[in-house]
């Protein structure tokens, strides 16, 4: 008893010491102590200084001379393919080929809009970045390759289309423009209009950039701003900027030659080298934090997971963001449950031949081997690990759709039916329904809804509504609901389909000629801004209702023919052809931001009831641009299971564009929700005629019961 | 003279009640299933888990009275004939319909060897026959979904099973009104309940003593 008191009080005073506490004393320490060690004071360890095992490399320029001696930028496929296949790398990677693998020259791909070239990001049209890849002979330059790189390069680790021709036959680097315009050899000038020839010999091309995904905190923001201004050949080494080896003077970025040995090396950890964490991920993926900080995020193209899905993969405590967050205190889970519990993006998205990851090649050995001995060894890895990382399936990820399902799944780690156990029918359940579909329950960050290129903003933009903020978006004031997914039918690897969550985007776009083409970004700024920047004095007669001569974002809206047709007109004015308003909707599927157990969405309720989760109806727009109803893209396996409604006239929605999901029974019956109409109108005339006929027969037997007692007294 | 008559064995009347609470149970969990916007007794999870343990109750109990009417020979007394479904059903249902809202006593003297009347007859018949195998094969294919989802989408799916069974627990809950109703048509208003209850009827049974199990 007496030990058991020592040893609280012990206890409560290491909790509670003050710091600066001595525990023991040392000498030379401050004071003659150490600072004392409290619960205050535990942290996770820093991580430990290994000794790197990695060779010194030799940095090289794209001769293979070292950039020390050349001062030239440092090439990685030379340097790194050193030792490792990097072509092979830069090859079999969607990173980098972003669809140029699947490249489909004047033809249209998947999607169906007849202006895309193939899947991915070198090829097929997005309307939340708006400008088309053009083709050779497209009748008007809308974006070249050189400016594909400038636009999208912010998001692309290079190689690919960044650095071969589309055609396949050569570097981009060593193309000359010849008379001809050509959209690999000539840009469109965003000012004036003009069409120029792009000089590759000064640019180079942009190569995959190994260190965007192997180094800790690359330098992105120069990376991204050498490749904004079409200084491709330096992105990598750019990206360098803020170690020892190079420093960036007014003439130009400077190899430091006393960081490097006398051979011309420098050592792995100078470059700060190693497997790529989450951190570098979110370069391009969604910024929302570095997990070492609060939450904070903005939405913008530029934190793209935000944007589109709501997504904040983040082991921070909700509760805990700097963001305003509607009940905020009582969102004690965190953003999402696989990053509290320390799993990185490379945890499922692995490098496909990873001998560490070899479960899902296990699984697709033949059935009378026991032991593979053909797996990939780690000498082999090291020198071409596959780049062709496992992906999953969702709606967007169109390119490499090969590669669908690749990933570790849910399955692949968890035992759903160990556990769920208040779940009745749990086959039944995880057969119809993706795990995402309950854990996905809420996203609490706001979320791209529409996109509309009808109008522009002084800016030349877009104007955008987000779904789950009331106010401004990026206003710290603006209070943040966030927003409950839409359940959509997905197909899943063996072709089934499964409920799981998605965003919906709807995009309202002008299209022009035959086949259909976007209005380019350039004719469209033409046609209602004058070279003053203002509104030109046709777009004001037509929208301008306050008469202020100026276009608010409540003006800025197509929701009349007379309105539709006066844009039209100024579109023919400046040379569109036969505009029209063209609309679609890409969704999103989510899996991340992914709730534990008791954050899930777990009330039968949810789904078994006429409010069901699964026809639960889903904002797509204030009002359909120019009244054209959207249209989903073809390449997003994904269905649309149910029909747009526009809100009537006196309800909450009053002409607001709606999806509302009806599912067919035929595919998946849910009880309490599904209803066969007719056959509950037989069955419950059926009770009631049973209920009359008792009434009836009751009543009479009583009737005539009094009477003949009546009439015998 | 009348006298009182065992007409119901300990193990026909435990049947019949344990039959009638899982019916009940079935109804009120399938209703709520069903219709889980606007009805809710036991909340959805415990009307599904509950529904499926008053279903497989249900199942062993009609296999059990199979077995014991197979090997009892009683069966016989289930299976309507054309008398049963013509003459005396025409009697029966006049009685119904005229003969008993004049005071007439019952047209048929029900005894424990024939205690099911000609309409009774015919009624069960289609129910044991008909419904209660259709409800019991509905509901049976759509509990398998958990353990042999291909066998329910071999006989429709969900959705075409689904749809059967909740029109079946419709005529199910049409039939036990009905059924509590006709109770009372008895020589009293509650001869018929407490008959299943004690097992006795007090009938005219001239040169037969009372008795007892």
């Amino acid at each position: 008893m007496k030990s058991q008191s020592w040893f609280l009080v012990g206890l409560a005073w290491l909790l509670w010491a003050p710091s600066g506490t001595s525990l023991a004393a040392e000498p030379g320490s401050e004071h003659g102590k150490v600072p004392a060690l409290t619960l205050k004071h535990l942290k996770p360890a820093p991580p430990k200084e290994r000794p790197g095992i990695h060779p010194l490399i030799r940095l090289l320029d794209e001769k293979g001379a070292s950039v020390l001696d050349s001062g030239q930028p440092v090439s990685l496929m030379k340097s790194c393919g050193a030792c490792h296949d990097a072509e092979s790398i830069a090859q079999h990677n969607y990173h980098a080929q972003v669809g140029l693998d699947e490249f489909r020259a004047g033809k249209s791909a998947g999607s169906g809009r007849p202006w895309d070239q193939g899947p991915g990001l070198f090829g097929r049209f997005n309307p939340l970045t708006y400008r088309v890849l053009s083709q050779p002979g497209d009748a008007k330059l809308d974006m070249g390759t050189a400016d594909w790189i400038r636009t999208m390069g912010p998001r692309h680790v290079g190689g690919g289309p960044a650095m071969q021709s589309r055609y396949g036959d050569r570097p981009l680097a060593e193309i000359t423009a010849g008379e001809k315009v050509d959209p690999e050899t000539h840009f469109l000038d965003p000012d004036t209009g003009e069409i120029r020839a792009w000089d590759w010999a000064s640019s180079g091309g942009m190569e995959l950039n190994c260190l965007l995904c192997h180094m800790r905190n690359p330098n992105n923001a120069q990376r991204v701003a050498q490749t904004r201004q079409g200084k491709f050949r330096w992105a990598s080494t750019a990206t360098l900027l803020g170690t020892d080896l190079i420093e960036k003077g007014p003439e130009g970025m400077r190899w430091r030659a006393e960081a490097f040995n006398d051979r011309g090396q420098v050592t792995a950890q100078s470059m700060r080298l190693g497997a790529p964490q989450s951190g570098n991920c979110r370069l391009c993926h969604g910024k929302a934090c570095q997990c070492t900080d609060r939450v904070v995020f903005e939405n913008s193209l530029e934190n793209w997971a935000v944007e589109t899905t709501g997504e904040i993969f983040s082991a921070e405590r909700m509760s805990e963001s700097g963001m305003n967050l509607e009940g905020k205190s009582e969102l004690t889970a965190a953003w999402d449950v696989h990053a509290e519990r320390m799993v990185a993006c490379h945890n499922c998205h692995y490098s496909l031949n990873n001998p560490k990851y070899s479960v899902k090649e296990e699984k697709k050995k033949p059935r009378h081997l026991r032991f593979d001995t053909r797996f990939t060894t780690t000498e082999d890895y090291l020198v071409n690990p596959d780049h062709n990382l496992a992906k999953g399936h969702t709606a967007q990820g169109t390119v490499s759709r090969h590669l669908d399902g690749t990933m570790r799944d849910c399955g692949d780690c968890h035992d759903a039916e160990a556990v769920h156990d208040f779940l009745p029918f749990k086959k039944v359940h995880f057969q119809k329904l993706s795990c995402q579909a309950c854990h996905i329950p809420q996203l609490r960050a706001p979320t791209r809804m529409t996109t509309d290129w009808t109008v522009i903003s002084k800016e030349g933009k877009a104007l955008v509504r987000h779904r789950g903020v009331e106010g401004t978006i990026n206003d710290p004031a603006s209070l943040i609901s966030g927003y409950r997914p839409v359940l959509l039918l997905h197909e899943e690897d063996d072709g089934s389909l499964k409920l799981g969550p998605h965003n919906i985007i709807s995009s309202w776009f002008w299209v022009e000629g035959e086949p259909a083409q976007p209005v380019r970004l350039f004719d469209l700024r033409k046609a209602f801004l004058t070279d003053q920047g203002k509104y030109h004095p046709d777009v004001l007669a037509a929208l301008d209702s306050d008469g202020d001569g100026d276009l608010s974002a409540g003006e800025l809206r197509l929701d009349s023919a007379q309105k539709t047709e006066a844009i039209a007109a100024r579109l023919r004015a400046v040379s569109v052809k036969n505009p029209r308003i063209q609309g679609e909707i890409q969704p999103y599927t989510l899996s991340h931001g992914v709730a534990a157990g008791e954050h899930a969405m777990n009330c039968c309720k949810c789904c078994h009831s006429d409010s069901s989760r699964v026809n639960t109806r889903i904002e797509l727009a204030d009002f359909a641009p120019g009244g054209a109803l959207p249209t989903m893209v073809a390449d997003a396996k994904t269905r649309m299971h149910g029909e747009l409604i526009i809100g009537t006239a006196g309800s909450p929605g009053a002409g607001k564009l709606f999806f509302q999901p009806r599912l067919d029974p035929e595919k998946l019956y849910i009880h309490g929700t599904d209803h066969f109409r007719w056959l509950d109108i037989i069955g419950i005339l059926v009770l009631l005629g049973t209920f009359l006929f008792i009434f009836i027969h009751g009543g009479l037997r009583i009737w005539t019961t009094r009477r003949r007692r009546a009439v015998s007294q | 003279m009348k006298v009182k008559v065992l007409f119901y064995s300990l193990y026909e009347r435990f049947w019949h009640w344990l039959q009638a609470a899982a019916v009940i149970v079935l109804l009120v969990t399938g209703f709520e299933i069903s219709y889980a916007s606007y009805f809710s007794v036991s909340g959805f999870k415990t009307a599904v888990n509950l529904h499926n343990l008053a279903g497989l109750i249900l199942l062993v109990n009609a296999f059990l009275a199979l077995f014991y009417n197979l090997a009892s020979g009683l069966i016989q007394r289930y299976f309507p004939d054309m008398n049963d479904i013509f003459t005396l059903g025409f009697k029966h249902a006049r009685y119904y319909m005229l003969g008993i809202f004049k005071g007439q006593s019952h047209p048929f003297d029900k005894t424990p060897e024939k205690r099911l009347l000609p309409l009774q007859k015919i009624t069960y018949f289609v129910v044991l026959n008909l419904l209660l195998p259709i409800m019991i094969l509905t509901g049976g294919l759509k509990y398998s979904a958990e353990f042999y989802p291909e066998l329910l989408e071999a006989f429709g799916g969900l959705s075409v099973l689904g749809p059967i069974h909740r029109f079946g627990g419709w005529l199910f809950a049409a039939f036990l009104f009905l059924h509590i109703y006709m109770i009372t048509t008895g020589h009293s208003l509650f001869a018929n309940l407490i008959s299943m209850v004690t097992g006795y009827d007090t009938v005219e049974a001239p040169g037969k003593e009372e008795t007892s199990s």
